[in-house]
Parts: C-alpha cells; structure tokens; sequence
C-alpha cells in the first residue's frame, strides 16, 4: 500500500501507535481490547515471538566464540559495545552504531532496539512502584516542574498493569516503595537476609528487599491466556524467552492485541512525522518512510499514541512542523527536548563475607535484592538533593586452578571448589535532576538513511551527580563494614549517561502549559488528540526502574482517551 | 535484525524442533542440544600441514586425555582458533601462529629432538619450560594459546554438563543451600 493507492480509506484507522516497545505494546493492547481499529508502526523489522528469537534455545557451547563478539565488530559499534547485551547471543537486537548515527556534543552513549518488541526485548525487567515522595520530590526540591499526577491517581493503573504483566515481589510494607500485584518472590540469599535485618535494627529506611521483576513465578490464568508459562530461570532473557518467563511486548501485548481483530501491525514504518491539519486544528495521521523501499505513505487516525522511546519521541514530535507548529507540534513554549535526564549508574561496591562457610546458592537466581531510595527521604539531608536506590547482590562462586601443564593442569580443571567466602556487590541508581541546559535538537544539516534529521544531544553530570556519587560511596562502605563484610573496593566507572538506558523526558508532562508539553493524562496540551506515554513524558526521574511507570500510565492515558471519545472531543 | 546470523543458526539447527508452548513443565533439554559435537564448529585457519600437526598435539599435551575427555576431543584446538582468528588483528594473528613452528625450535634446542618426537614427560617438560621462558613473543603465544584451551575446555559441554553442573533449565534458585561437600 502506498500512497498511490487511490482510497485513504484504507489508510484510515481509529488510531495510530507510534512504537513497539513496553509502552507502544500497551498502548496497542489498550487501544485494540477497547475496540479501536488500531495500527501499530514499528521502525524495525518484525520480531516474532519465539520463531524469531534465532539463539534462545542455544547452549553456551553452541557459540563459536564462547559469547564474545569478534573484534571487528566491536571497533565497527564502539557505542554498542559498552553494553553489556551486545554479545554473540542478542546482538541482532541492539542498534548498530553505523546504521543510526546521531550527533553528541559531549560522550552520550544512546543504547536502542530497533525492532518489534524495542527494547521490552533487552530490559532487566526490574519493576518498582514510584511513591508519594517520588511524585512529590520536584515539588518539595524545586526543580523540573510538578507533576500533574499523585501516585494515589496511579496506583489503580500500577495493580492494573502487574496483573497482566506478572510480577514477582515481596510485600515490604514500605512507604518509599509501594506493594504491588505480586506473584511469590524470587528467594534472597542467606547474606542478603542477614543485610536487610542488620539494616533493619541499625537505621532508619535502610532495606535490602529481595528484587520485583517482571517475570512469572506462580502463573494465573490471565498468563495462560498469553500462552506464558512460568519463568525457567534460564537468565538468557535477551535472546527472548521461549517461555514468556518475562515481560516482553512481543510475548504479551502485541500478540493480544493483534487477538482482538482490530489491530494490525506494520514493521519496517519509520515516522517521518505527525500530519496537522490546520483547519481542524488537530492531528490527522502520520508520515511514514519505508524502512526498506523508501517509499512515502500517510497513515490517518483519529488519535495517536507516541511511544517511539524517550529521545526519539521528542525528535519525532520536533520534526513535525507546520505553519501552526513552527518548532513542532505542541511546542509553543520550545521546551521540547529540553529538561532531559537519566539514571547515574556510575558507581559500585563489592566486598566479600566470611559469614555463612557452609551455605550457598543453587540453581540459578534470577535477581539480587534492592535497597529503595533512603537519602533524602522524607526531607533534605545533604548538600545534593535527591538520592539513590541500590542494587545489592551476593553469591558465592565456583573456582578452578589454571596453573600447571598436562595432567597437573587438567586436574586443577576438574577440581571445582565453592568459594570459602561470599562475594557481595552493590551498584548505585541515582536520581539526576532534568535542566533546561540538557537537551537534545534537530540537527538540520544531517539526515539520516530516511531523509530524517539527525539527534544531537547536549547533556552531561552536574555538580549534584558528582556529589551524590561520593555520598553513595561512603554510605555504602560504611555499611559494608558495619555489616562485617571485608576486602572492600570502591569503583567509578564514569561511564557516559545514555548507558544506563534510562533516559527520560523531552516532553515533559506538567500542570501549566507554559512550562510543560503534556497534561495530566499525557495529551500534549496544544494538542489534544496526540498522547505521549512513554519515557519522553518524565518530569523527573526519581530512582526506580521506570519501565512500569510507563505501562501504568499508558493504560490510563488509553482509558482517558477512549472515554473523551465517545464524547465526542477528541 | 541481523538476518544472515538468524539464517546460519537456523540452518545449524531445527531451532524449534522440541518446544512446545504454554506448559510450565518444559524442563527438559530437547534432545538435539545434546548431540552436538566438535564438529559443528568452523575449521578455522588452514595452517601448514606440519604446523597443524604440532598445534594439535601442544594442545593435546596441555590438557591430554586421561580417564577423561581431553582437549582434542572436545574440539579446544578449533575453539582456540575460531577466537585467535576473530578476537585479534591481523597482525597478531600472524604472530600468534608464527610461534608453532617456533615450539620445535624450543624442543630441539632445550630437549635435542622435535616436539612430536619427545616423550609425553619430555613434551610436558617441555611446555612447562616456554611457560616459564624469557622470549616474549614466545611467552605471549603460550599463555594466549593456554588461556584459549582453557576457556574452551571448561565451556565444552562435556565439561559443562559433566563437571560444571550446568542446567539449561533448572527451574529454581535457591538462596541459601548447604555446601556439598
């Protein structure tokens, strides 16, 4: 179908999802199940599930390169390569460095998955409620903006989305890290255990909880329904996962709304940019470029979701000018792709513990466990503001010897031991602040393979990162020891921002249309009929994983959207 | 998505061939992951015939077979030049394969006879001395080449299975279980 096709009849739909990823496969499904005639368009090549997850079922012995990725294909995506997913067994799902080049004025190392499924594919899975005093934190910190939502207008839409989804979790009880839908937990190791009441008994907020993860621990019929069976515990989850174990798009909420009827999927449609028509004053449709025939097609819609992925959401919407829009669409106040943030992934901790000689793991753990946010909890503590969750780790490993030649050598090979001692590691996830100076824009004089202007990215840590690394560090040595765990080392990778695969924001939601783009229920609020929801949307980032928060509020922007139809004003 | 790599491992194998879907009692390792055998990986470089001959048997002398698979027999030797040939330069790759014939010279010199031709004490003598050795080149050779076998041994699926206790699928992870002893 192209736009020679003489009906746009046929290119007509109720609405149009923009993105395939953890927020567009919800969107879909939402949009679909309500009845909407709806089409996804997905940049990249379809990935269906299971059939085309070409290394799942592969042993470690079937890589020819023991999972390593040869050199020239490490020099060939220098970007690619500091993520820990580009390897022999999931590299088909990474963006290729050369393939989707972008502009950096200071080191930004975007990590993408251009395919149906995005990102959902590749994630750690790792789902945490926000709190009250996450909703709250710019607010009570003055920065960003306010939010326009609380997190008691949300929390329908959290339980609404983990049933479905299914997660595994522990009821806490926490106040700073609400409970949620939980099938059982994933068990904590006996280290893990012991910290968590060793921080009970000597602080105030300081947890270590056993880790809430999008995966399957005890399936309900609503999983069954997808065809998802209970998590294996296999750990290869970005090869995707035969079994549905995790929470993917193209496990879950693509094939259910392509279930419906009423919703069709189209691969290998890269947006050009949203269509406005001047005298109706909204969006009518979507520009497309054929990802391989180049060819241009208008797609219409009555309404469209924008769930591209943070920072090409905010390029899409930069892009879509017209003599209304000049900067693009909704930006009248040319904030948008301003106010960009991220998570500080920087720093770690590891140690060893003598406790427990006779105890270890088995099998084998999907997660650690999690410490939430407890730096400047309930108020101002420091001289940075905001904090850090942490993820907390232990395990004791298998060892062999290496020395000798011949026999000698072989039988230190076989002679496996279980280490004496546990290993315990902790990895910092610190909020960062969203400022006006870290942005992205169009760069006009570069295009693309489609004809589409390249991103440029300006952003950088800031003297309130610096500050919370050092913090983190501290605390958490001192803890360490406290604890009684030894051999202690600090570490500072000083890896760029974008590794952390958490950038947020560009499209800011708020409660004034001066000084944010989105309102309350996601609609950009020059307009109405185009709602973004996925990270794009962040006002600010807080400290969790926030892939769920994207789901919850995805669903909730649909069932808004679909209400103000029927009432006729969208 | 890279679809050349998605037919080659298609090819290799009828992925699908043992699954079924939406049971939670899928466990088992299809039977076909267990077939797999040396053979499946690319031959590699094609060296010198007297090379190939003196590669094969330092690494059968560094991890020979015993009660026990060896090194050979679970195919370290093509493991180690499938990485040799794709994890380095060029220019290392020459270096690298530069040094095997470099090993007799060792032999002849430390020992007064060929690498082949020494007893399986003599040979491990031997390897033992270049591990140890002052030549840098020479030392680099040995400690890539050592490193290599045992990344491909310990990863064989002999070793994996049998030794490792590795499992596909286990099902669980238990935190806190008692050592065995």
């Amino acid at each position: 179908m192209t736009n020679k096709d003489k009906s746009s009849k046929k290119r007509k739909y109720d609405a149009i999802v923009i993105g395939s990823g953890i927020s567009g496969g919800w969107a879909a499904k939402e949009l679909a199940e309500k009845g909407l005639k709806t089409l996804i368009l997905e940049r990249g090549p379809d990935v269906k599930h299971i059939i085309d997850y070409p290394t799942t079922t592969m042993q470690p012995w079937d890589f020819e390169h023991g999972l390593n990725l040869p050199l020239k294909e490490r020099e060939e995506n220098p970007i690619a390569s500091k993520c820990y997913i580009f390897k022999e067994d999931a590299k088909q799902f990474v963006v290729k460095d050369k393939e989707h080049p972008y502009v950096q004025d200071k080191p930004f190392d975007w990590i993408r998955g251009y395919q149906v499924g995005g990102k959902s594919l590749l994630w750690a899975r790792e789902t945490q409620r926000w709190s009250h005093l996450d909703f709250e934190g710019p607010g009570r910190d003055g920065f960003a903006v306010e939010w326009p939502v609380t997190y008691d207008e949300l929390a329908p839409w959290y339980s609404y989305v983990e049933k479905f989804a299914g997660i595994t979790g522990n009821k806490d009880g926490l106040e700073s890290l609400p409970d949620g839908e939980f099938m059982k937990p994933f068990e904590q190791s006996c280290v893990e255990e012991y910290f968590d009441k060793f921080l009970q008994k000597n602080y105030e907020n300081r947890r270590a909880i056993i880790a809430r993860k999008a995966h399957i621990t005890d399936p309900q019929d609503i999983h069954t329904q997808q065809g998802r069976a209970r998590c294996m515990h296999r750990n290869l989850c970005q090869r995707g996962c035969p079994y549905g174990g995790y929470f993917s798009s193209n496990a879950s909420t693509i094939p259910w709304a392509l279930n419906t009827g009423n919703c069709t999927l189209r691969a290998d449609s890269v947006v050009q940019s949203i269509i406005y028509d001047e005298q109706k004053g909204k969006a009518v449709g979507v520009k497309v470029i054929d990802r391989i025939s180049k060819e241009e097609i208008d797609f219409f819609a009555d309404i469209i979701f924008v769930n591209a992925a943070a920072m090409n959401t905010t390029a899409l919407l930069l892009n879509s000018t017209s003599s209304r829009f000049p900067n693009g669409i909704g930006n009248d106040n040319e904030l948008m792709g301003t106010h960009i943030a991220f998570h500080n992934y920087r720093a770690r901790v590891s140690g060893s513990y003598e406790g427990f000689p006779d105890k270890t793991t088995s099998g084998r753990r999907v997660g650690g466990s999690y410490m939430p946010r407890w730096r400047n909890l309930y108020e101002q503590e420091t001289d940075f503001i905001r904090g850090y969750a942490a993820g907390f780790s232990t395990g004791k490993g298998e060892y062999f010897g290496r020395d000798g030649v011949g026999a000698d050598l072989k039988n230190n090979l076989l002679d496996r031991q279980t280490g004496g001692a546990w290993h315990v590691g902790s990895h910092m996830m610190g909020e960062t602040i969203p400022k006006a100076s870290s942005k992205l824009t169009l760069d006009k004089s570069k295009t693309d393979e489609w004809g589409i202007p390249l991103i440029h990215f300006d952003l950088d840590y800031d003297d309130n990162d610096e500050k919370m690394v050092k913090d983190y560090l501290e605390n958490t040595v001192d803890m360490f020891e406290k604890a009684g765990f030894t051999n202690i080392r600090t570490s500072d990778s000083k890896q760029a921002p974008g590794l952390d695969i958490h950038e947020m924001g560009g499209v800011r939601m708020g409660k004034d249309p001066k000084t944010s783009l989105l309102n309350k229920y996601n609609q950009l609020h020059e307009c109405k009929n185009v709602f973004v929801t996925d990270g794009a949307m962040m006002t600010s980032t807080s400290t969790q994983n926030p892939s769920l928060t994207y789901m919850a509020f995805t669903a909730r922007a649909v069932d808004y959207a679909v209400k103000e139809m029927k009432k006729g004003n969208l | 998505m890279d679809r050349e790599l998605n037919i080659n491992i298609m090819k290799r194998r009828d992925l699908l061939k043992n699954l079924t879907l939406g049971t939670a009692a899928m466990v088992a390792i299809p039977a076909w992951a267990k077939n797999w055998s040396a053979n499946d990986l690319p031959t590699g470089k094609i060296l010198a015939p007297s090379d190939e001959a003196l590669f094969i048997d330092i690494i059968d002398t560094l991890i020979p077979k015993t009660d026990t698979p060896g090194a050979i027999e679970v195919g370290v030797d093509k493991f180690v030049k499938a990485m040799i040939d794709t994890m380095h330069t060029e220019d290392d790759q020459r270096v690298f394969y530069a040094q095997i014939p470099v090993v007799d010279a060792f032999a002849k010199r430390k020992q007064g006879s060929a690498f082949s031709s020494l007893s399986t004490n003599e040979k491990v003598e031997c390897l033992g001395m270049i591990e140890k050795n002052e030549d840098a080149t020479l030392q680099k050779f040995f400690k890539t080449l050592k490193n290599y076998s045992i990344q491909g041994y310990t990863g064989s699926e002999w070793y994996m299975t049998e030794k490792a206790g590795y499992e596909y699928a286990p099902g669980y992870g238990h935190g806190c279980v008692d050592v065995e002893q």
